[in-house]
Protein backbone atom coordinates (compact mmCIF):
# COMPACT_ATOMS: atom_id res chain seq x y z
CA UNK A 1 0.00 0.00 0.00
CA UNK A 2 3.29 2.02 -0.89
CA UNK A 3 0.85 3.92 -3.29
CA UNK A 4 -1.35 5.51 -1.09
CA UNK A 5 1.27 6.84 0.97
CA UNK A 6 2.10 8.82 -1.95
CA UNK A 7 -1.16 9.93 -3.09
CA UNK A 8 -1.69 11.38 0.43
CA UNK A 9 1.66 12.80 0.30
CA UNK A 10 0.68 14.77 -3.12
CA UNK A 11 -2.78 15.74 -1.80
CA UNK A 12 -1.31 16.92 1.35
CA UNK A 13 0.78 19.51 -1.00
CA UNK A 14 -2.27 21.19 -1.64
CA UNK A 15 -2.48 22.42 1.72
CA UNK A 16 -1.74 26.17 2.39
CA UNK A 17 0.28 27.39 5.85
CA UNK A 18 -2.69 28.03 8.27
CA UNK A 19 -1.09 30.39 10.92
CA UNK A 20 -4.00 30.30 13.13
CA UNK A 21 -1.69 30.62 16.16
CA UNK A 22 -2.85 34.34 17.10
CA UNK A 23 -6.25 33.17 16.94
CA UNK A 24 -6.14 30.36 18.92
CA UNK A 25 -4.61 32.22 21.99
CA UNK A 26 -7.82 34.56 22.06
CA UNK A 27 -10.32 31.61 21.82
CA UNK A 28 -8.57 30.14 24.46
CA UNK A 29 -8.73 33.11 26.48
CA UNK A 30 -12.27 33.48 25.77
CA UNK A 31 -13.14 29.90 27.00
CA UNK A 32 -11.02 30.54 30.05
CA UNK A 33 -13.16 34.03 30.48
CA UNK A 34 -16.72 31.87 29.76
CA UNK A 35 -15.56 28.75 31.85
CA UNK A 36 -15.46 31.12 34.73
CA UNK A 37 -18.53 33.31 34.18
CA UNK A 38 -21.32 30.67 32.54
CA UNK A 39 -22.82 28.37 34.88
CA UNK A 40 -24.47 25.00 32.50
CA UNK A 41 -28.04 25.66 31.00
CA UNK A 42 -30.10 22.78 30.16
CA UNK A 43 -30.76 22.21 26.21
CA UNK A 44 -32.86 19.87 26.93
CA UNK A 45 -35.91 22.39 28.41
CA UNK A 46 -35.51 24.56 25.70
CA UNK A 47 -36.23 21.72 23.25
CA UNK A 48 -39.07 20.83 25.23
CA UNK A 49 -40.94 24.45 24.79
CA UNK A 50 -40.13 24.31 20.86
CA UNK A 51 -42.69 21.94 20.41
CA UNK A 52 -45.69 23.79 21.69
CA UNK A 53 -44.56 26.97 19.97
CA UNK A 54 -43.81 25.67 16.56
CA UNK A 55 -47.29 23.36 16.82
CA UNK A 56 -48.87 26.78 17.26
CA UNK A 57 -47.70 28.81 14.64
CA UNK A 58 -49.21 26.37 12.41
CA UNK A 59 -52.65 26.83 11.62
CA UNK A 60 -52.06 30.87 11.46
CA UNK A 61 -49.31 30.38 8.41
CA UNK A 62 -50.26 32.09 5.58
CA UNK A 63 -50.69 29.73 1.91
CA UNK A 64 -47.44 28.19 0.96
CA UNK A 65 -47.00 27.91 -2.66
CA UNK A 66 -43.88 28.63 -5.24
CA UNK A 67 -46.78 30.67 -7.68
CA UNK A 68 -46.99 33.16 -4.51
CA UNK A 69 -43.20 34.36 -4.80
CA UNK A 70 -42.47 37.30 -6.43
CA UNK A 71 -40.43 37.71 -9.61
CA UNK A 72 -36.94 38.76 -10.12
CA UNK A 73 -38.17 42.03 -12.01
CA UNK A 74 -40.36 42.81 -9.69
CA UNK A 75 -38.55 42.29 -6.48
CA UNK A 76 -40.64 44.34 -3.94
CA UNK A 77 -38.28 46.55 -1.73
CA UNK A 78 -39.43 44.81 0.96
CA UNK A 79 -37.88 45.56 4.53
CA UNK A 80 -36.36 42.88 6.44
CA UNK A 81 -38.18 41.16 9.14
CA UNK A 82 -37.74 43.04 12.63
CA UNK A 83 -37.93 40.23 15.75
CA UNK A 84 -36.60 37.22 15.00
CA UNK A 85 -37.06 34.44 17.99
CA UNK A 86 -34.29 31.38 17.83
CA UNK A 87 -35.82 27.88 18.90
CA UNK A 88 -33.78 24.61 19.22
CA UNK A 89 -35.55 21.75 17.37
CA UNK A 90 -36.98 18.85 19.02
CA UNK A 91 -34.18 15.41 18.93
CA UNK A 92 -35.59 11.84 18.70
CA UNK A 93 -35.44 9.63 22.02
CA UNK A 94 -31.61 7.86 22.40
CA UNK A 95 -29.81 10.84 20.13
CA UNK A 96 -27.89 13.54 21.15
CA UNK A 97 -27.21 15.82 18.34
CA UNK A 98 -28.89 17.19 15.07
CA UNK A 99 -28.11 19.34 12.27
CA UNK A 100 -30.48 21.26 10.04
CA UNK A 101 -29.11 20.75 6.22
CA UNK A 102 -32.01 22.26 4.47
CA UNK A 103 -35.86 22.97 3.82
CA UNK A 104 -38.61 23.47 2.04
CA UNK A 105 -39.16 27.21 0.76
CA UNK A 106 -42.10 27.52 2.67
CA UNK A 107 -40.31 26.80 5.69
CA UNK A 108 -42.84 24.74 7.07
CA UNK A 109 -40.42 21.61 6.57
CA UNK A 110 -37.02 21.04 7.71
CA UNK A 111 -34.70 17.99 6.61
CA UNK A 112 -31.26 16.77 8.69
CA UNK A 113 -29.50 14.93 10.87
CA UNK A 114 -28.82 13.33 14.18
CA UNK A 115 -25.75 12.07 15.32
CA UNK A 116 -23.65 12.77 12.44
CA UNK A 117 -20.41 12.45 14.58
CA UNK A 118 -21.52 9.49 16.40
CA UNK A 119 -20.96 7.26 12.81
CA UNK A 120 -24.96 6.22 12.94
CA UNK A 121 -26.41 9.31 10.82
CA UNK A 122 -30.21 9.33 10.93
CA UNK A 123 -32.11 11.36 8.74
CA UNK A 124 -34.98 13.75 9.65
CA UNK A 125 -37.81 15.86 9.02
CA UNK A 126 -38.91 18.50 11.03
CA UNK A 127 -42.59 19.31 9.67
CA UNK A 128 -44.30 22.15 11.61
CA UNK A 129 -41.40 21.41 14.34
CA UNK A 130 -42.40 17.93 14.55
CA UNK A 131 -39.77 15.35 14.31
CA UNK A 132 -40.35 12.00 12.00
CA UNK A 133 -36.97 10.06 11.72
CA UNK A 134 -36.50 8.67 8.32
CA UNK A 135 -35.90 4.97 7.14
CA UNK A 136 -33.49 5.28 4.06
CA UNK A 137 -32.08 1.56 2.26
CA UNK A 138 -28.63 1.29 3.27
CA UNK A 139 -26.31 3.39 5.75
CA UNK A 140 -26.95 6.71 5.72
CA UNK A 141 -24.63 9.38 4.28
CA UNK A 142 -28.09 11.61 4.89
CA UNK A 143 -30.86 13.56 4.01
CA UNK A 144 -29.91 16.56 1.70
CA UNK A 145 -33.32 18.26 0.40
CA UNK A 146 -36.83 18.40 0.76
CA UNK A 147 -39.94 20.48 -1.72
CA UNK A 148 -42.88 22.17 -0.48
CA UNK A 149 -44.75 18.79 -1.35
CA UNK A 150 -42.64 16.72 1.35
CA UNK A 151 -40.52 14.73 -1.42
CA UNK A 152 -37.10 14.24 0.45
CA UNK A 153 -33.45 13.20 -1.31
CA UNK A 154 -30.44 12.23 0.49
CA UNK A 155 -27.73 9.58 0.58
CA UNK A 156 -26.93 6.16 1.17
CA UNK A 157 -24.05 3.45 0.51
CA UNK A 158 -25.90 0.28 0.14
CA UNK A 159 -25.21 -3.05 -1.47
CA UNK A 160 -23.96 -6.29 -0.21
CA UNK A 161 -20.40 -5.87 2.18
CA UNK A 162 -17.48 -5.81 -0.16
CA UNK A 163 -19.57 -4.26 -2.61
CA UNK A 164 -21.14 -1.42 -1.77
CA UNK A 165 -22.32 1.58 -3.65
CA UNK A 166 -23.54 5.12 -3.19
CA UNK A 167 -27.09 4.77 -4.14
CA UNK A 168 -29.62 8.39 -4.24
CA UNK A 169 -33.29 7.70 -2.55
CA UNK A 170 -35.97 9.32 -2.77
CA UNK A 171 -39.03 9.86 -0.25
CA UNK A 172 -42.10 10.49 -2.04
CA UNK A 173 -46.14 9.71 -0.39
CA UNK A 174 -44.40 7.52 2.25
CA UNK A 175 -42.03 5.17 -0.28
CA UNK A 176 -38.45 4.90 -0.64
CA UNK A 177 -37.00 4.81 -4.84
CA UNK A 178 -33.74 3.91 -5.59
CA UNK A 179 -33.18 6.39 -8.36
CA UNK A 180 -31.61 4.69 -11.93
CA UNK A 181 -28.05 5.62 -12.03
CA UNK A 182 -25.05 4.04 -11.15
CA UNK A 183 -23.34 5.60 -8.11
CA UNK A 184 -25.56 8.07 -7.70
CA UNK A 185 -25.84 10.97 -5.77
CA UNK A 186 -28.76 13.44 -5.26
CA UNK A 187 -28.32 16.84 -3.73
CA UNK A 188 -31.46 19.00 -4.40
CA UNK A 189 -35.02 18.63 -5.55
CA UNK A 190 -37.27 21.34 -6.79
CA UNK A 191 -40.99 22.07 -6.35
CA UNK A 192 -41.65 20.19 -9.75
CA UNK A 193 -39.69 16.72 -8.30
CA UNK A 194 -36.75 17.59 -10.65
CA UNK A 195 -33.99 15.96 -9.32
CA UNK A 196 -30.52 17.29 -9.29
CA UNK A 197 -26.60 15.73 -8.20
CA UNK A 198 -24.26 13.15 -9.97
CA UNK A 199 -24.22 9.73 -11.56
CA UNK A 200 -20.46 8.08 -11.40
CA UNK A 201 -18.67 11.24 -10.74
CA UNK A 202 -20.88 13.56 -13.38
CA UNK A 203 -23.12 15.95 -12.72
CA UNK A 204 -27.00 14.56 -13.72
CA UNK A 205 -30.83 15.33 -13.25
CA UNK A 206 -33.93 13.17 -13.44
CA UNK A 207 -36.57 14.48 -14.57
CA UNK A 208 -39.09 12.13 -12.41
CA UNK A 209 -38.46 9.74 -9.51
CA UNK A 210 -38.29 6.57 -11.92
CA UNK A 211 -36.42 8.59 -14.74
CA UNK A 212 -33.06 7.70 -15.85
CA UNK A 213 -30.30 10.25 -15.55
CA UNK A 214 -29.86 12.96 -18.12
CA UNK A 215 -25.74 13.70 -18.20
CA UNK A 216 -25.40 17.28 -17.68
CA UNK A 217 -23.21 18.84 -20.37
CA UNK A 218 -19.50 19.65 -19.47
CA UNK A 219 -15.88 19.91 -21.27
CA UNK A 220 -14.44 17.62 -19.83
CA UNK A 221 -12.89 14.66 -21.88
CA UNK A 222 -14.10 11.60 -22.13
CA UNK A 223 -12.18 9.16 -19.86
CA UNK A 224 -12.40 11.60 -16.77
CA UNK A 225 -12.82 9.79 -13.98
CA UNK A 226 -14.61 12.23 -11.82
CA UNK A 227 -16.05 15.41 -13.26
CA UNK A 228 -18.33 17.01 -10.65
CA UNK A 229 -21.95 17.32 -9.53
CA UNK A 230 -25.21 19.65 -9.66
CA UNK A 231 -25.74 20.59 -6.31
CA UNK A 232 -28.77 22.90 -6.08
CA UNK A 233 -31.94 23.56 -8.72
CA UNK A 234 -34.26 26.15 -9.30
CA UNK A 235 -38.07 25.44 -9.68
CA UNK A 236 -37.72 26.65 -13.96
CA UNK A 237 -35.01 24.29 -14.29
CA UNK A 238 -31.69 26.13 -14.09
CA UNK A 239 -29.15 24.12 -12.22
CA UNK A 240 -25.74 25.38 -10.41
CA UNK A 241 -22.94 22.89 -9.64
CA UNK A 242 -19.16 22.60 -10.16
CA UNK A 243 -16.92 20.59 -12.85
CA UNK A 244 -13.38 19.92 -11.35
CA UNK A 245 -11.78 18.89 -14.99
CA UNK A 246 -10.12 20.08 -16.88
CA UNK A 247 -10.56 22.72 -14.61
CA UNK A 248 -12.08 23.38 -11.69
CA UNK A 249 -14.97 25.94 -12.48
CA UNK A 250 -18.55 26.49 -11.11
CA UNK A 251 -21.33 25.52 -13.53
CA UNK A 252 -24.62 27.10 -14.52
CA UNK A 253 -27.16 24.84 -16.66
CA UNK A 254 -29.49 25.71 -18.69
CA UNK A 255 -33.21 23.58 -18.08
CA UNK A 256 -32.20 21.76 -20.95
CA UNK A 257 -29.18 20.70 -19.86
CA UNK A 258 -26.83 22.69 -21.81
CA UNK A 259 -23.86 24.88 -19.91
CA UNK A 260 -24.50 28.58 -19.64
CA UNK A 261 -21.92 30.45 -18.19
CA UNK A 262 -21.63 33.48 -15.77
CA UNK A 263 -18.67 35.40 -16.35
CA UNK A 264 -16.08 36.23 -13.14
CA UNK A 265 -17.85 33.41 -11.20
CA UNK A 266 -15.43 31.39 -9.37
CA UNK A 267 -18.12 29.32 -6.90
CA UNK A 268 -22.14 29.28 -7.21
CA UNK A 269 -23.49 28.24 -4.28
CA UNK A 270 -27.40 28.42 -4.18
CA UNK A 271 -29.98 29.52 -6.79
CA UNK A 272 -33.53 30.54 -6.00
CA UNK A 273 -35.90 32.43 -8.34
CA UNK A 274 -33.39 33.35 -10.78
CA UNK A 275 -31.09 34.79 -8.39
CA UNK A 276 -27.62 33.10 -8.04
CA UNK A 277 -25.66 33.36 -4.83
CA UNK A 278 -21.67 32.42 -5.31
CA UNK A 279 -18.40 34.08 -5.67
CA UNK A 280 -16.77 36.60 -8.21
CA UNK A 281 -13.38 37.31 -8.90
CA UNK A 282 -14.00 40.02 -6.78
CA UNK A 283 -15.23 38.72 -3.72
CA UNK A 284 -18.89 37.48 -3.14
CA UNK A 285 -21.92 38.25 -5.05
CA UNK A 286 -25.21 38.02 -6.07
CA UNK A 287 -26.52 37.59 -10.09
CA UNK A 288 -29.82 37.98 -11.43
CA UNK A 289 -30.32 35.42 -14.10
CA UNK A 290 -32.93 37.53 -16.01
CA UNK A 291 -30.23 40.75 -16.79
CA UNK A 292 -27.19 38.90 -15.90
CA UNK A 293 -26.32 41.80 -13.36
CA UNK A 294 -23.76 40.87 -10.83
CA UNK A 295 -23.89 42.46 -7.43
CA UNK A 296 -21.17 42.34 -4.93
CA UNK A 297 -22.02 41.73 -1.24
CA UNK A 298 -20.27 43.01 1.24
CA UNK A 299 -20.99 40.23 3.59
CA UNK A 300 -18.71 37.41 3.29
CA UNK A 301 -20.12 33.98 4.19
CA UNK A 302 -23.32 33.84 3.01
CA UNK A 303 -24.72 30.15 2.55
CA UNK A 304 -28.30 30.53 1.18
CA UNK A 305 -30.63 32.56 -1.05
CA UNK A 306 -34.38 32.74 -1.40
CA UNK A 307 -37.03 33.90 -4.05
CA UNK A 308 -36.56 37.07 -3.03
CA UNK A 309 -32.70 37.17 -3.27
CA UNK A 310 -32.38 37.64 0.28
CA UNK A 311 -29.32 35.89 1.60
CA UNK A 312 -28.28 34.10 4.64
CA UNK A 313 -25.13 32.65 6.23
CA UNK A 314 -22.61 33.24 8.95
CA UNK A 315 -20.45 36.42 8.37
CA UNK A 316 -17.71 37.06 10.42
CA UNK A 317 -17.27 34.67 13.16
CA UNK A 318 -20.35 32.92 14.41
CA UNK A 319 -22.76 35.93 13.42
CA UNK A 320 -25.68 34.73 11.59
CA UNK A 321 -27.07 37.30 9.24
CA UNK A 322 -30.14 37.85 7.47
CA UNK A 323 -29.02 40.40 3.82
CA UNK A 324 -31.20 42.15 1.82
CA UNK A 325 -29.73 44.31 -0.54
CA UNK A 326 -28.32 47.20 1.74
CA UNK A 327 -29.84 46.00 4.41
CA UNK A 328 -28.88 43.28 6.82
CA UNK A 329 -30.00 42.08 9.93
CA UNK A 330 -28.25 40.05 13.03
CA UNK A 331 -30.49 36.78 14.45
CA UNK A 332 -30.18 36.66 18.02
CA UNK A 333 -28.09 33.15 19.21
CA UNK A 334 -30.90 30.88 21.53
CA UNK A 335 -29.97 30.71 25.08
CA UNK A 336 -27.93 27.69 26.30
CA UNK A 337 -26.42 26.38 23.17
CA UNK A 338 -22.41 25.76 22.25
CA UNK A 339 -21.31 28.83 19.95
CA UNK A 340 -17.59 27.74 19.01
CA UNK A 341 -19.49 26.83 15.51
CA UNK A 342 -22.27 27.81 13.31
CA UNK A 343 -23.64 26.64 10.30
CA UNK A 344 -26.68 28.28 8.34
CA UNK A 345 -28.42 26.04 5.79
CA UNK A 346 -32.24 27.20 5.78
CA UNK A 347 -33.79 30.52 4.64
CA UNK A 348 -37.70 30.28 3.24
CA UNK A 349 -38.88 31.92 0.58
CA UNK A 350 -40.96 34.71 2.53
CA UNK A 351 -37.58 35.27 4.75
CA UNK A 352 -39.44 34.72 7.89
CA UNK A 353 -37.98 30.90 8.58
CA UNK A 354 -34.28 30.40 8.90
CA UNK A 355 -32.80 27.20 10.25
CA UNK A 356 -29.11 25.77 10.77
CA UNK A 357 -27.20 24.79 13.95
CA UNK A 358 -24.74 24.99 16.35
CA UNK A 359 -22.41 23.29 18.38
CA UNK A 360 -19.06 22.98 20.14
CA UNK A 361 -17.13 21.12 22.71
CA UNK A 362 -17.86 23.14 25.97
CA UNK A 363 -17.39 20.86 28.44
CA UNK A 364 -14.23 19.23 26.62
CA UNK A 365 -15.60 15.68 26.96
CA UNK A 366 -17.82 15.35 23.83
CA UNK A 367 -19.02 17.55 20.72
CA UNK A 368 -22.39 18.49 20.51
CA UNK A 369 -24.41 19.96 17.19
CA UNK A 370 -27.78 21.48 18.27
CA UNK A 371 -30.35 22.28 15.52
CA UNK A 372 -31.71 25.57 15.78
CA UNK A 373 -34.72 27.48 13.83
CA UNK A 374 -35.57 31.32 13.44
CA UNK A 375 -39.49 32.57 13.44
CA UNK A 376 -39.53 36.00 12.25
CA UNK A 377 -41.89 39.02 12.10
CA UNK A 378 -42.15 40.71 9.45
CA UNK A 379 -41.94 44.54 9.84
CA UNK A 380 -45.87 44.72 8.64
CA UNK A 381 -46.80 41.60 10.65
CA UNK A 382 -45.42 43.75 13.92
CA UNK A 383 -46.42 46.70 12.68
CA UNK A 384 -50.20 46.06 12.80
CA UNK A 385 -50.05 44.43 16.22
CA UNK B 1 1.41 34.91 31.11
CA UNK B 2 3.40 36.77 28.49
CA UNK B 3 6.13 34.50 28.70
CA UNK B 4 3.90 31.35 28.25
CA UNK B 5 2.34 32.96 24.83
CA UNK B 6 5.72 33.38 23.82
CA UNK B 7 6.53 29.80 24.13
CA UNK B 8 3.31 28.66 22.89
CA UNK B 9 4.24 30.57 19.66
CA UNK B 10 7.58 29.00 19.55
CA UNK B 11 6.51 25.39 19.70
CA UNK B 12 3.63 25.94 16.92
CA UNK B 13 5.45 28.16 14.58
CA UNK B 14 8.25 25.23 14.20
CA UNK B 15 5.00 22.59 13.50
CA UNK B 16 2.87 24.74 11.93
CA UNK B 17 3.63 23.26 8.34
CA UNK B 18 2.77 19.66 8.78
CA UNK B 19 0.10 20.31 11.14
CA UNK B 20 -1.46 22.16 8.38
CA UNK B 21 -0.72 19.36 6.16
CA UNK B 22 -2.37 16.52 8.30
CA UNK B 23 -5.33 18.97 9.33
CA UNK B 24 -5.77 19.30 5.19
CA UNK B 25 -6.30 15.66 4.87
CA UNK B 26 -8.06 14.90 7.70
CA UNK B 27 -10.35 17.83 6.53
CA UNK B 28 -9.90 18.13 2.62
CA UNK B 29 -10.85 21.96 2.19
CA UNK B 30 -8.90 24.51 3.63
CA UNK B 31 -11.64 26.15 5.35
CA UNK B 32 -11.96 22.93 7.42
CA UNK B 33 -8.62 22.66 7.82
CA UNK B 34 -7.93 26.38 9.27
CA UNK B 35 -10.84 25.86 11.70
CA UNK B 36 -9.63 21.90 13.10
CA UNK B 37 -6.29 23.52 13.65
CA UNK B 38 -7.74 26.64 15.26
CA UNK B 39 -9.81 24.32 17.78
CA UNK B 40 -6.99 21.94 18.80
CA UNK B 41 -4.87 24.91 18.92
CA UNK B 42 -7.00 26.74 21.51
CA UNK B 43 -7.63 23.27 23.69
CA UNK B 44 -3.45 23.21 23.51
CA UNK B 45 -3.07 27.10 24.23
CA UNK B 46 -5.59 26.36 27.34
CA UNK B 47 -3.46 23.80 28.88
CA UNK B 48 -0.28 24.89 27.88
CA UNK B 49 1.08 26.07 31.25
CA UNK B 50 0.67 22.82 32.86
CA UNK B 51 1.63 20.77 29.33
CA UNK B 52 5.09 22.92 28.40
CA UNK B 53 6.16 21.75 32.56
CA UNK B 54 5.51 18.73 32.08
CA UNK B 55 7.18 18.21 28.22
CA UNK B 56 4.70 16.21 26.49
CA UNK B 57 2.65 19.34 24.33
CA UNK B 58 3.28 16.96 21.25
CA UNK B 59 1.49 13.70 22.40
CA UNK B 60 -1.59 15.98 23.55
CA UNK B 61 -1.85 18.08 20.37
CA UNK B 62 -2.01 15.07 18.33
CA UNK B 63 -4.28 13.64 19.93
CA UNK B 64 -7.04 16.27 20.64
CA UNK B 65 -5.97 17.24 16.69
CA UNK B 66 -7.41 13.99 15.82
CA UNK B 67 -10.11 13.94 18.28
CA UNK B 68 -11.46 16.99 17.87
CA UNK B 69 -11.90 15.75 14.05
CA UNK B 70 -13.20 12.59 14.23
CA UNK B 71 -15.80 13.92 17.18
CA UNK B 72 -16.51 16.61 15.30
CA UNK B 73 -19.45 17.20 12.62
CA UNK B 74 -17.61 20.63 11.54
CA UNK B 75 -17.01 20.51 8.03
CA UNK B 76 -20.33 17.70 7.18
CA UNK B 77 -21.82 20.08 5.13
CA UNK B 78 -25.05 19.58 2.44
CA UNK B 79 -22.57 20.08 -0.63
CA UNK B 80 -18.66 18.99 0.19
CA UNK B 81 -16.69 22.07 -0.04
CA UNK B 82 -13.42 22.00 -2.33
CA UNK B 83 -10.93 24.99 -2.54
CA UNK B 84 -11.68 26.61 -6.29
CA UNK B 85 -9.18 28.87 -6.81
CA UNK B 86 -5.32 27.71 -6.21
CA UNK B 87 -6.50 25.16 -8.85
CA UNK B 88 -8.02 27.06 -11.33
CA UNK B 89 -5.50 29.84 -11.84
CA UNK B 90 -3.17 26.76 -12.62
CA UNK B 91 -2.05 26.16 -16.26
CA UNK B 92 -3.63 22.44 -17.31
CA UNK B 93 -0.21 21.16 -18.50
CA UNK B 94 -1.18 17.65 -19.10
CA UNK B 95 0.89 15.71 -16.21
CA UNK B 96 -0.44 18.24 -14.13
CA UNK B 97 -4.24 17.47 -15.01
CA UNK B 98 -3.25 13.92 -14.34
CA UNK B 99 -2.15 14.78 -10.92
CA UNK B 100 -5.03 17.15 -10.77
CA UNK B 101 -7.20 14.43 -10.94
CA UNK B 102 -5.76 11.79 -9.10
CA UNK B 103 -5.83 13.55 -6.14
CA UNK B 104 -9.68 14.53 -6.84
CA UNK B 105 -10.14 10.68 -7.00
CA UNK B 106 -8.69 10.60 -3.05
CA UNK B 107 -10.08 13.53 -2.08
CA UNK B 108 -13.94 12.41 -3.45
CA UNK B 109 -13.33 8.50 -1.77
CA UNK B 110 -11.59 9.99 1.29
CA UNK B 111 -14.87 12.08 2.02
CA UNK B 112 -16.81 8.79 1.55
CA UNK B 113 -14.99 7.47 4.63
CA UNK B 114 -16.59 7.82 7.97
CA UNK B 115 -13.71 10.58 9.97
CA UNK B 116 -12.37 7.28 12.36
CA UNK B 117 -11.73 5.43 9.14
CA UNK B 118 -10.24 8.76 7.52
CA UNK B 119 -7.87 9.75 10.58
CA UNK B 120 -6.81 6.15 11.00
CA UNK B 121 -5.72 6.05 7.22
CA UNK B 122 -3.81 9.29 7.62
CA UNK B 123 -2.19 8.17 11.00
CA UNK B 124 -0.80 5.20 9.06
CA UNK B 125 -0.41 6.23 5.57
CA UNK B 126 0.51 9.88 5.66
CA UNK B 127 1.95 10.11 9.54
CA UNK B 128 3.53 6.55 8.99
CA UNK B 129 2.71 5.95 12.62
CA UNK B 130 2.68 1.67 14.14
CA UNK B 131 -0.75 0.34 14.61
CA UNK B 132 0.03 0.72 18.48
CA UNK B 133 0.69 4.71 17.99
CA UNK B 134 -2.55 4.68 16.00
CA UNK B 135 -4.77 3.74 18.65
CA UNK B 136 -2.57 5.65 21.15
CA UNK B 137 -3.29 9.05 19.04
CA UNK B 138 -6.78 7.59 18.86
CA UNK B 139 -7.86 6.25 22.21
CA UNK B 140 -8.64 3.29 20.68
CA UNK B 141 -7.71 -0.03 20.74
CA UNK B 142 -4.67 -1.35 18.24
CA UNK B 143 -7.57 -4.07 17.24
CA UNK B 144 -10.03 -1.01 16.54
CA UNK B 145 -6.85 0.25 14.11
CA UNK B 146 -6.73 -2.90 12.67
CA UNK B 147 -10.76 -3.53 11.95
CA UNK B 148 -10.96 0.27 10.96
CA UNK B 149 -8.03 0.04 9.12
CA UNK B 150 -9.40 -3.04 6.78
CA UNK B 151 -12.81 -1.46 6.52
CA UNK B 152 -11.39 1.66 5.11
CA UNK B 153 -9.30 0.53 2.96
CA UNK B 154 -12.20 -2.14 1.50
CA UNK B 155 -14.73 0.72 1.07
CA UNK B 156 -11.81 2.84 -0.79
CA UNK B 157 -11.98 0.14 -3.00
CA UNK B 158 -15.24 0.49 -3.40
CA UNK B 159 -16.12 3.37 -3.73
CA UNK B 160 -13.08 4.26 -5.88
CA UNK B 161 -12.10 1.52 -8.31
CA UNK B 162 -10.30 3.86 -10.01
CA UNK B 163 -8.18 4.62 -7.16
CA UNK B 164 -7.44 0.73 -6.29
CA UNK B 165 -6.00 0.87 -9.69
CA UNK B 166 -3.66 4.07 -9.16
CA UNK B 167 -2.17 2.35 -5.99
CA UNK B 168 -1.54 -0.45 -8.06
CA UNK B 169 0.14 1.24 -10.92
CA UNK B 170 2.24 3.36 -8.41
CA UNK B 171 3.22 0.14 -6.73
CA UNK B 172 4.47 -1.27 -10.11
CA UNK B 173 6.91 2.17 -10.95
Amino acid sequence: MTGLSELFHDLADEAKFYDVTEGALRGARRRRRARLAAAPVAVVSVAAVVVAGLTARADSRPGPGPQATPSVTASPARVLPEACVPQVLPLADGYTQGMVVGGDPTGRLLVGSLDVSRERTRSVIWADGKIQLLSPPGTEFGVTDINSSGTAVGNSLDGPQGKEVSVAWVLHDGQYTTLKGEAAQAYAINSHGVIVGNVKGKPAVWRSLTAEPQLLQTNAPAAAVYVGAAYDIDDDGYITGRVDTPRMSPALWRPDGTLDSLPDAVDLAAISNGWVLGTSRSGPARWNLRTRRMDPISQAGLTRINAQGWMAGIHSYKKVMLVAENEALQLPVPAGVPTEQAAMTFLSDDGLTLAGWYGGDPTGDEVVAVPVMWRCASASTTASR
Amino acid sequence: MLDDDDGFREFVRARLGPLSRVAYLLTGDHHGAEDLLQSALIKLAGRWKRLAAEGYPEAYLRKVLYHEHVSAWRSRARRPEVSILPLADRAAHTDEAADVVRRLVLRQALDKLTRKQRAVLVLRFFEDLSEADTAQALGCSVGTVKSQTSYALGRLRVVAPELAQLMEEKALR
